[in-house]
């Protein structure tokens, strides 16, 4: 009897551990759970008085979100001055990948990036998604993110998954502020290097139109006859969206290929003739461009402008 | 706190200054603020409130790191604290991680501004900023002080508070360095003329000699830290910063 007795106590003995301490398992985990509240949406006196009274700083909440991550994002500089200078952990992540500058730099908020910066964040850590701080920033147009991100060593080459840099999306968001910082804060951005799909950030800048980032990205500019899966090159973009300056500074200035042929065997003169852009058809030839060139299905710059009945070129083209 | 700031009479120097400086041009609303600032008594409490965020960087008792990359802003004149902070507002000079808090700043207006700068000008100076190497090089340092340097900066490096020439003893030395690096390649925008035609002659040589001789010159006793231990009693102990190397 007593045997057994002593047997069960002995089984109990964890459990009656467990019902002594959880009290104060209890109130701590509410602390915690106060703590993430008040980072989301409190006051920098309510953060400061639950971490006087022993809530724990890097307790994680739903998916792994910490407080500094829910102050970050809420753009609360007094509380992310808080939490760092109790040591708050600034390079903790979500479950998501995110981290506490990501986050910032997702809603904007420079003088929290420019703190969780100071304070040793990863400026190379990426999102799910595969963007990093600077990718996201330039997408968005904060220059003032992106210089404080390149000053701290951001990768400016680095790309996402479809081969996308900070350049491009800068470029495809057509922020001159943002690609003037890159330029300003990093001498090794490079227009000319292609995407997935073979595009340079020149190629994309020609197709949006954006004459102030065009003449940034010509001015830096070196292989210019690269050529994008389909084998257009930077002059053909120049002679389909019908940007003369362009293909002036191309031909002149860097040497662009005035005869160069896309994987149809057309020329830049074929891309101005589709659409009827008769000042770039006019300067092309005037440099000696060659009207009689076909395509692969054997037809001439004029016959191609006459089929897009684009009648005002053919005289040009003929 | 005040440290015998005559706010009225600083302020219609600023004026002067200002008006002079952008020759007779138009004052800028930035500029409009901070004269404002200058008049405005300043709020202590306040002032070390806003000084929370700044600590992170700049330590709770402002002496920056010694390595330079902070600077030493404890005991700073409240007018060349006001000024810098304009020229980074107003993108006169490059510093993209203060950027956004002078924005911030600058909308709290002049009463904030003045709460903030007096808070930092009456920090006690650190007692033992780092130094440069010594040597033979501080003899031509002291020359081309005295050549250069002197007139605006005064004998002891105590800077004029009326005309915003800055506070320079007892700042690191590597911060001098690099400031007047960056005068000389351009990427400080926001000397005085005349300093950046001075220190464009200088040869980098002369730059690390005037700047080891300026590290050098120590405030009046009365204005540095008691030791080097002392630490702001308006924050608490085990504050963390920036590293502070």
């Amino acid at each position: 009897m007593i045997i057994n007795l002593r047997k069960k106590l002995t089984q109990l003995t964890p459990l009656l551990l467990l019902l002594s301490l959880s009290p104060a398992l209890y109130a701590d985990a509410q602390l915690d759970e106060q703590l993430l509240d008040v980072a989301a949406s409190g006051t920098q006196a309510q953060l400061q008085m639950l971490i006087e009274k022993g809530a724990n700083i890097d307790a994680p909440g739903k998916f792994g979100k910490r407080s500094l991550m829910f102050a970050a994002e809420a753009g609360h500089v007094d509380m992310v001055a808080v939490l760092l200078s109790y040591g708050a952990e600034v390079n903790a992540r979500m479950r998501t990948g995110e981290t506490a500058l990501t986050m910032a730099v997702e809603a904007g908020h420079s003088e929290v990036t420019a703190l969780l910066i100071e304070m040793g964040a990863n400026v190379h850590d990426r999102t799910r998604t595969g963007l990093d701080s600077l990718m996201i920033a330039a997408r968005d147009g904060n220059a003032n993110i992106v210089a404080q991100l390149l000053q701290f060593g951001a990768d400016v080459r680095s790309s996402d998954q479809k081969g996308n840099s900070a350049l491009m999306y800068a470029v495809l968001g057509e922020h001159v502020d943002v690609v003037d910082a890159l330029f300003r804060y990093s001498n090794q951005v490079a227009p000319c290097v292609p995407n997935n799909i073979g595009m340079t950030s020149l190629m994309v800048a020609l197709t949006k139109g954006n004459q102030v980032i065009i003449e940034m990205l010509l001015k830096r500019s070196k292989n210019v006859d690269f050529q994008d899966n389909f084998g257009a090159a930077a002059l053909h973009y120049a002679a389909q969206y019908n940007n003369a300056r362009a293909a002036v500074y191309l031909v002149e200035k860097l040497g662009a290929k005035l005869d160069i042929q896309d994987a149809d065997n057309a020329t830049p003169l074929f891309y101005a003739a589709r659409e009827g852009h008769s000042e770039v058809i006019t300067y092309l030839l005037s440099k000696g461009a060659d009207k009689g060139i076909t395509n692969r299905n054997g037809k001439r710059a004029a016959e191609v402008a006459q089929a897009a009945n684009k009648l005002k070129v053919v005289e040009l083209l003929q | 706190m005040n440290r015998g700031f005559s706010t009225l009479s600083l302020s219609l120097l600023a004026l002067s200054m200002l008006l002079g400086s952008v020759a007779q041009a138009e004052i800028t609303a930035v500029d409009a603020v901070v004269i404002e600032a200058l008049q405005k008594t300043p709020d202590r409490d306040n002032g070390k409130r806003l000084y929370y965020a700044c600590a992170v960087c700049h330590t709770p008792e402002g002496w920056g790191s010694p390595s330079g990359y902070y600077p030493q802003i404890a005991g700073q004149h409240r007018s060349v604290l006001l000024k810098q902070l304009a020229d980074i507002y107003k993108g006169n000079r490059d510093n993209p991680t203060m950027s956004p808090f002078t924005t911030s700043l600058f909308k709290l207006g002049s009463q904030a501004l003045a709460d903030l700068a007096a808070y930092i000008e009456a920090l006690p100076m650190v007692p033992n900023n780092s130094l440069g190497m010594g040597g033979d090089g501080l003899v031509s340092g002291k020359k081309l002080y005295e050549d250069n340097c002197q007139n605006c900066h005064e004998a002891n490096g105590e800077g004029k508070a009326a005309e915003f020439y800055p506070r320079i003893h007892g700042q690191h030395f590597r911060y001098l360095q690099r400031q007047m690096v960056w005068i000389k390649n351009g990427k400080r925008r926001n000397s005085d003329k005349e300093m950046v035609e001075q220190v464009h002659n200088f040869s980098y040589a002369d730059i690390d000699a005037v700047s080891d001789y300026v590290s050098r010159m120590k405030p009046e006793q009365s204005r540095l830290a008691d030791h080097l231990d002392w630490r702001n009693p308006d924050f608490r102990a085990g504050f963390k910063t920036v590293p502070r190397e």
